[in-house]
């Protein structure tokens, strides 16, 4: 049976400070995915991952729910893409393919399989970056829709509409690839 | 013969099955930088390191040896003075001088570059307005002037930063600084005059979580794609 967010997060708290490193490494994956995709760059996905995880770190006191660590944190990191994402759509709207993910990605899947995921990575940039991140939240992460709302803020008719919105894009610009 | 109801839900069926080839994808995992639990931890004991050495050491109180502690005791022994009505005065009157030369040489000794001083921000913040802000600009040289800009957080706010299109949109440029006034932070930035600005003020809150707020006092422009807002602020080239 694996050892709750508590103890490690009690035992940081008490100055063990290695004991946060299990924490890292256990939400570093998850976490990693969905910047990555939100952002569109692994260099601007693993910025995001390390001010996380240390804005978390020197937050800790203030995590209400030491046992849902992971949750406290992802919505950190939401809140980060957020404003990741927003610099970035302001400095450069051109979608950055970062060639050592792309590499990284060829070298697991045959070609067929990367082409795909390419033909998705450009897809998802092209949709409007609120649409992608209620995308995401609902059909990667599998988040409730109440979640979601707690996540960002937002009303969960508006959330709704724009994974609705975002299914449709994403079909439009995928539908003849797919096929 | 396929009706029109059946036809919508083999399309759907056929969208679904996209998103959720989409979603299969997506789900897969993403290659995580080796370095990266690494450079997270040596960013998080530099931390705690600085954490520990914000903590005030306990005062230690050491006795004062021989002469020194009888010197020691005779300025905090309480005395009694007696004075006349008129000496009281005197010496009324001679604090009184000491404080109007001080005004009177600070007022000289301040800097005559100043266009404006800060009134409208001040009424602003008197008023009440919250997260109110007003652009100030203090001192002109080169064509740059150096604008404070104010903002008044909510209690909760930790940090409060400053972006816009003069410092690449990063939250680490230009950080404010709470003043003595309960809730009201400042920042100067240096800024070219003749020129329009685009910037937001991203307030963090003792959850880490970051908001990005307009200027209540600013022109505001359309909302961004993530939806969120933007004010303008267009400053006059400078006369000298």
């Amino acid at each position: 049976m694996e050892i709750g967010d508590e103890v490690f997060v009690q035992r940081t708290l008490a100055g063990d400070t290695d004991a946060y490193s299990v924490l890292v490494r256990r939400y570093q994956d998850r976490m990693a995915r969905y910047a990555t995709h939100m952002l569109g760059s692994a260099d601007d996905a693993d910025e995001a991952l390390q001010d996380t995880f240390v804005r978390a770190f020197r937050s800790l006191e203030r995590c209400e729910d030491p046992a849902r660590f992971g949750a406290w944190a992802f919505r950190i990191l939401v809140n980060r893409c957020h404003t990741a994402g927003a610099r970035r759509g302001r400095r450069d709207r051109t979608f950055v393919r970062d060639p050592i993910a792309l590499l990284s990605a060829a070298e697991q899947h045959p070609a067929e399989q990367q082409a795909w995921s390419e033909e998705i990575s450009l897809a998802l940039d092209r949709l409007d970056a609120s649409q992608r991140e209620a995308f995401l939240l609902k059909h990667v992460e599998d988040l409730s829709y109440e979640e979601m709302a707690e996540l960002t803020g937002m009303g969960v008719s508006a959330l709704k509409m724009r994974v609705k919105r975002a299914c449709a894009r994403l079909r439009e610009l995928l539908q003849e690839v797919h096929q | 013969m396929i009706d029109q109801d059946s036809a919508l839900d083999l399309d759907n069926e056929a969208d679904d099955e996209l998103i959720a080839a989409v979603t299969r994808t997506l789900r897969e995992p993403v290659a995580v930088n080796s370095r990266l639990e690494f450079a997270i931890m040596a960013q998080v004991r530099a931390a705690a390191a600085e954490q520990a050495a914000a903590v005030p050491a306990p005062r230690v109180l050491t006795p004062v040896p021989g002469r020194l502690a009888a010197l020691a005791a005779w300025w905090r022994q309480p005395r009694t003075l007696t004075l006349s009505p008129l000496t009281g005065l005197a010496c009324a009157m001679a604090f009184g001088g000491v404080i109007v030369l001080s005004a009177w040489l600070a007022r000289e000794t301040a800097p005559t570059t100043m266009i404006a001083a800060a009134p409208a921000a001040e009424a602003a913040v008197r008023d009440g307005v919250r997260g109110g802000t007003m652009p100030v600009a203090m001192t002109a040289s080169n064509g740059a002037q150096m604008v404070r800009f104010s903002y008044v957080a909510p209690a909760d706010a930790q940090a409060v930063s400053l972006v816009g299109t003069f410092n690449d949109w990063d939250p680490n440029a230009a950080r404010l600084t709470p003043v003595e006034r309960d809730g009201v932070w400042t920042v100067d930035v240096p800024l070219l005059g003749g020129q329009t600005y685009q910037y937001v003020f991203v307030v963090t809150n003792d959850a880490g979580e970051e908001r990005w707020l307009a200027d209540p006092n600013a022109p505001s422009l359309p909302a961004d794609e993530f939806g969120q807002p933007r004010s303008a602020l267009t400053l006059a080239r400078s006369s000298s």
